[in-house]
């Protein structure tokens, strides 16, 4: 482990090699280090405790059930325990909504996209500030300046009297850490959203 | 430079940046409770996962001592062994088809997924498949309880709010998608258990469930 990774990362890293080990106590392991961000990630899309703590339960369920699907190649933990737990914000949405699914609104359609967009927004932003967090001071304060202003580099190097070198090397670890931890997601520019346009017909059964 | 990687790290970091919330993200904290209701609900659901082959077995004894060897553990289940070993066969079919559909230079695997079980039983693989231009779903199932109805088979649009149906699980695995239809539009591979009312909507009663990825 590079001495540029905080102590969180050594941590998630050794919950997702005690899961893919199958071992009995990674379900714990996951909880303590993950059940925060899921927690958040259902409570900020819910805006309901109760509904959010019965879907963090799910969440955590379904992924131990599917356990032997998490792939580390293909992304990080708490990238993918987000990716069920939207699945199951989704379905609490549609439960509080008492809707079943529309075979053909397209009234609903303009919400569902845009729940959609919030949902991955939300995920995203939430793993980011994971990752940011994550990294030791030096670098988070470098990577935090490069975030918010148009500064270049060099001007990020005077602005906080560091070396260019150890700037572009704190910024380069940091891209990459956030990367891992969205799980090679592609980032979502405000206003888009990852689904695609909206179905050329077929609809409904 | 516009090529510099440097700079389009830099370019990436601020996209990131502006996904990003500006101010800290204020964690919630899981109750103590919490962990308890989950870890319940995981002892329910393996006790659940370990009832099937006891009913198959339909013993009229009283409930037998956990297995110590895997010899007891095959003598409790002979009688369901037969079941075992056919879905396996069916699996080992299904596998070798898309290893055979892989090897046919027409045919081109486009999406795959392995899906999350969402109700007490069952498991399943779909694959993607556009065979010389015709989108197909390649679907494989095992052991989901069809009692009192049927499976079928859909396509979700990602945000669960759009379906189409590719009707009731059919032996030979394959589902022709509708000419014209946008797979990435609905990426969600679903299969529900739907009563016999004669309903052709959703039952809401998903069991097996997997994104496709493109």
């Amino acid at each position: 482990m590079s001495s540029d990774f905080g102590e969180r990362d050594a941590a998630d890293a050794a919950v997702a090699a005690r899961w893919v080990e199958g071992d009995d106590d990674a379900l714990r392991l996951a909880y303590d280090q993950f059940g925060a961000l899921v927690l958040t990630y259902c409570t900020r899309s819910l805006r309901d405790r109760a509904t959010a703590l019965d879907c963090v339960q799910e969440t955590f369920l379904s992924a131990w059930r599917s356990r032997e699907r998490f792939d580390p190649k293909r992304g990080a933990f708490g990238a993918w325990l987000l990716g069920i737990a939207r699945f199951r914000v989704l379905d609490a949405h549609r439960k509080i909504a008492r809707t079943p699914l529309p075979v053909d609104d397209t009234a609903l359609e303009t919400v569902a996209d845009h729940q959609d967009s919030a949902e991955d927004h939300l995920a995203d932003r939430l793993l980011i500030a994971r990752a940011v967090e994550s990294l030791k001071p030096r670098a988070r304060s470098v990577v935090e300046l490069a975030f918010y202003s148009d500064l270049t580099h060099a001007e990020i190097a005077a602005q906080l009297d560091l070396p260019l070198g150890t700037v572009k090397s704190d910024l380069r670890r940091g891209l990459e850490t956030m990367r891992h931890e969205l799980g090679g997601r592609p980032i979502l520019d405000s206003g888009t959203s990852l689904s695609t346009a909206p179905a050329n017909g077929g609809h409904g059964a | 430079m516009p090529d510099d990687p440097t700079t389009n790290e830099l370019d990436e970091l601020r996209r990131l940046g502006g996904a990003a919330s500006v101010e800290p993200v204020e964690w919630e904290r899981p109750p103590p409770e919490l962990w308890a209701r989950i870890e319940k609900a995981v002892f329910a659901d393996d006790e659940t996962v370990a009832a099937p082959d006891e009913t198959r077995t339909a013993s009229d004894d009283a409930v037998p001592p956990p297995p110590t060897s895997l010899a007891a553990v095959r003598d409790r289940r002979r009688s369901g062994w037969w079941l075992a070993s056919a879905a396996a066969a069916v699996f080992v079919v299904a596998a070798g088809a898309m290893v055979w559909l892989r090897s046919d230079p027409a045919v081109e695997v486009v999406a795959t997924v392995d899906l999350e079980q969402l109700g007490d039983s069952g498991e399943g693989t779909a694959e993607l498949i556009d065979d010389d231009g015709t989108l197909e779903l390649r679907l494989a199932t095992d052991g989901i309880e069809n009692a009192d109805g049927f499976a079928e088979v859909w396509l979700i649009n990602s945000d669960l709010t759009q379906l189409v149906s590719l009707g009731p699980v059919r032996d030979d695995e394959t589902y022709v998608l509708p000419s014209g239809l946008d797979p990435a539009a609905f990426p969600v591979v679903d299969v529900s258990h739907e009563p016999l009312d004669g309903n052709p909507e959703h039952s809401g009663d998903s069991v097996l469930r997997g994104q496709l990825t493109f």
